[in-house]
């Protein structure tokens, strides 16, 4: 029988098929990106891509440069139980293929709208099966793309049970890119990539070893920190290998324990212990070291038909297992004593020439930009808005962010240059330079709004921390009286006992952090201000802006923009009694300055 | 003078009152209107603050699976949070009983029992203890939508728990309430069966809410200003 007739696919025999134990194969999207990667492996591709919408319910998409089917064995492919990877009953207990069971296929598309293209190496034309919910619709022919592709819409849509138990697109996303990075550190020869959502998660090229494929995977730190790690125990026929961490590397989980056998991701109990009982006098409980191992044994001394995912599987001898792979990793350990005593990373009060010339790895940073660090905008503008702005010792003008939108559309021609720092905004109109205080504009836009407020009242908030002072109980009982003429500005004031008095709600234009301190002036402008009308609410406007909130630490240029817009639109003409939030330099006057025109 | 300790609220109103009372105070002010000593931190203390607002409220339950406030349902939580109302960590809600007491339903568990209704009461501040400020009191329960999700995430927890894959779970998993240690020192174990059904040793867990969580509910109840 040649190797091509050992792969076709076939149906098995009834009595093998009752040996394979029932169960569920597709749990969750993660769960078919494992099947279909696995097949991808077995079909001895040389590059997979993985494409994932909405954590899997939108669409799981892999796509394989491996051998391919036929138009037979395509069809054959999606009937429960056949399958190119067993034969006979011995063949089960001698598998050397991620899949076997011949249930995968079958059963996502029994759950989804599966489609599958596939064509044979030199074939000129491939085949594409359509299948919606287990029934076939389409069989026809189509172009060969070279391998495989399969696209599993819709997943669950005809189980809504099943579609209840599904997590968020996050979580089932990270059960995704689990199963993908596992497939990926067991084939360092093949080369993958993750996509979600139009976002490359990982591109990983084709490796020659495994510490490469760990460090494109897991990160150049992680990598750093792991060591080759290699055991074989002769006549037994088990051997091991991989990469350990040094004890400098730990985890809070088992997460970063990547165990294989017989290259297949497992989760056994049994060799998480093994591994766990060698580094048991060097981490502190609840840490776990790093590990990607790979334990072979011959195919008949483990049974991977445990578990429907084969997550699990059992070991002939599993005391055997767990004495050579914690035996011979402890023996590893104790071999790394030199590192194990010296921390990597040590502290020392010596000069560097003392320590061997080793430099000290400290940077120092560069004073002058971390201060008062520039954000570039568009590299030519900015350095033309610094040109123009910085004069020697001061400090520079930091350009907005690149998203501000083109200056001066919304704002009756002053466009926004850059922000000093959190108070001041630097604007040009035709020009001019015009310097904006940005607290004393809010308090501007805030006192016209506070005018308007026994009309349209402002709408308080619940203040974190309710804001109180303690009075003379006479004076509390005057503030008591006027709390309802106080309420549509947005201050919510209660007597709390005799002698004192809470500010529990707030609008958000107010600073709440300063609660008491605006008690105290609103209690003395409701008693000494105007008695009534138009002069008593804007001198209680006048006083209560002056609480207005800062504002963000670091607002968006667009909302830069518009904040400068709805200030224009109310600063005409500006109170007299409220502080200018604006100053004007003319052109002339900056060109006078720098006494241009002088020879 | 101090005052006594006072006797369980009768209902929520005359509880939301007692939280009015010490909201805006410093920890000093409430630990001396009721003549209690303020430890100088809480590393040595942990708890202590917990422990002062309950005892200026009124509670009254000692019992882990039962709310604080029994009779009223209510479960009370300091969060410690900033000036923005962010919670510096996330919430403890109760202890996984890993020792073959979890529950086989939510509707059965402490979890369930804990959360049906909580009176969050926000610490605002990080530095001395005593200086830190009791925050105004919000009292939650949790929509449907929001049930369905606590629900969804202690099965998910509770299931991993019962296969014996601990080691897998991790603090990442649930979206909004997690599993993390919950001990006082790195010595503190309790017993679990494994996936091997051996009874092995392990750090003690508790449910938490995520951080994220806590801080969307107080942000929506107090708010933040913006540059509009």
């Amino acid at each position: 029988m040649t190797q091509e007739d050992q792969r076709r696919v076939r149906l098995l025999p009834d009595s093998l098929i009752n040996k394979i134990a029932a169960g569920e194969v597709v749990e969750r999207p993660a769960s078919v990106v494992k099947e279909l990667v696995e097949n991808a492996v077995d079909a001895r591709s040389t590059r997979i891509v993985v494409s994932i919408r909405g954590g899997g319910r939108g669409l799981i998409r892999v796509r394989d440069d491996g051998t391919g089917m036929g138009r037979e064995d395509a069809l054959a492919a999606l009937q429960r139980h056949a399958t190119s990877k067993v034969r006979t009953d011995e063949d089960l207990f001698s598998i050397d293929t991620f899949g076997f069971r011949g249930e995968a296929l079958p059963s996502i598309a029994e759950v989804s709208r599966f489609e599958l293209t596939t064509g044979e190496p030199g074939a000129t034309a491939g085949t594409r099966v359509l299948v919606d919910g287990g029934v076939i619709e389409t069989i026809e022919e189509a172009a060969n793309p070279g391998g495989t592709e399969i696209s599993v819409k819709r997943l669950f849509a005809n189980t809504p049970a099943r579609l209840k138990f599904l997590k968020t697109e996050r979580t089932e996303m990270n059960h995704v890119q689990e199963w993908v990075t596992r497939v990926a550190l067991a084939h360092p020869e093949i080369a993958m990539r993750l996509e979600a959502d139009d976002r490359t998660v990982f591109d990983l090229p084709p490796e020659d070893g495994l510490m490469a494929r760990v460090r494109g995977l897991l990160g150049k730190a992680v990598a750093e920190k792991l060591r080759p790690f290699s055991a074989d125990q002769g006549h037994g026929g088990l051997s091991v290998e991989g990469l350990v961490s040094l004890p400098t590397l730990t985890r809070s989980s088992a997460a970063g324990l990547y165990l294989f056998v017989n290259g297949r991701f497992v989760k056994d109990r049994a060799m998480t212990g093994a591994v766990l009982q060698a580094w048991r006098d060097l981490l502190p409980r609840g840490r776990y070291p790093v590990a990607v191992l790979f334990l072979d044994l011959p195919p008949d001394r483990v049974d991977v038909n445990v578990h429907p995912q084969k997550l699990e599987v059992r070991f002939r001898d599993g005391q055997q297992v767990w004495r050579f792979l914690s035996g011979a990793l402890a023996q590893h350990l104790r071999g790394l004593g030199g590192v194990l005593a010296e921390p990597e990373e040590q502290t020392s009060f010596l000069p560097p020439a003392a320590r061997g010339g080793l430099r000290p790895r400290v940077s120092m940073p560069d004073l002058g930009t971390a201060a008062h660090p520039v954000r570039p905008w568009s590299q030519d503008r900015a350095a033309a808005v610094l040109d123009r702005a910085t004069l020697p010792g001061q400090r520079p003008v930091r350009p907005i962010a690149p998203s501000a939108p083109p200056a001066g559309t919304d704002s009756l021609g002053l466009r926004v240059v850059g922000m000093l720092d959190r108070g001041h905004l630097v604007c040009s109109d035709a020009g001019a330079l015009v310097l904006i205080d940005v607290l004393a504009a809010r308090r501007l836009l805030l006192f016209g709004r506070l005018l308007r407020a026994p009309s349209a009242p402002l709408e308080a908030r619940r203040l974190l921390v309710p804001g109180l002072l303690d009075l003379e109980p006479a004076d509390v009982r005057a503030l008591e009286k006027d709390t309802d003429e106080v309420l549509p500005f947005g201050v919510e004031v209660s007597a709390f006992g005799p002698d004192v008095v809470a500010l529990h709600a707030l609008a958000p234009e107010f600073d709440g952090s300063r609660g008491a301190e605006l008690l105290i002036q609103l209690r003395q402008a409701l008693r000494d201000g105007p008695p009534k009308g138009p002069a008593r609410t804007r001198e209680l406007a006048r006083v209560l802006s002056a609480f207005v909130h800062p504002g963000p630490e670091h607002p968006a240029p667009k909302d830069l923009q518009a904040f400068v817009g709805r200030f224009l639109a109310v600063a005409q003409p500006h109170p007299p009694d409220l502080p200018n939030p604006r100053i004007r330099v003319e052109s002339a006057d900056i060109a006078r300055w720098f006494r241009r025109g002088r020879p | 003078m101090t005052e006594p300790r006072p006797r369980p609220p009768v209902d929520d109103a005359e509880l939301l009152v007692r939280a009015q009372r010490i909201a805006g105070r410093s920890v000093v002010q409430v630990a001396e209107r009721f003549g209690l000593p303020v430890p100088p931190n809480l590393r040595a203390n942990k708890g202590w603050l917990g422990q002062l607002v309950e005892y200026a409220l009124g509670a009254s339950a000692a019992s882990r699976a039962e709310p604080d406030f029994p009779h009223l349902g209510i479960e009370l939580k300091t969060v410690p949070v900033d000036s923005m109302a962010r919670p510096r960590e996330s919430t403890y809600v109760c202890v996984a009983p890993l020792d073959g007491g979890l529950a086989s339903t939510w509707e059965e568990s402490w979890c369930r029992r804990k959360l049906d209704r909580v009176l969050f009461l926000p610490v605002v501040g990080d530095g001395p203890l005593a200086t830190r400020v009791l925050g105004a009191a919000l009292l939650w329960a949790p929509s449907e939508e929001e049930r369905g999700r606590l629900q969804a995430d202690w099965e998910e927890i509770t299931e991993r728990v019962v296969r014996g894959d601990l080691e897998g779970l991790d603090a990442r998993v649930g979206e909004i309430l997690q599993l993390r240690p919950k001990g006082a020192t790195a010595r503190d174990t309790t017993w679990t069966l494994d996936a091997d059904a051996q009874w092995v040793q392990t750090m003690p867990r508790g449910f938490y809410l995520r951080r994220a969580f806590t801080a969307g509910l107080l942000q929506r109840a107090f708010g933040v200003a913006s540059m509009s």
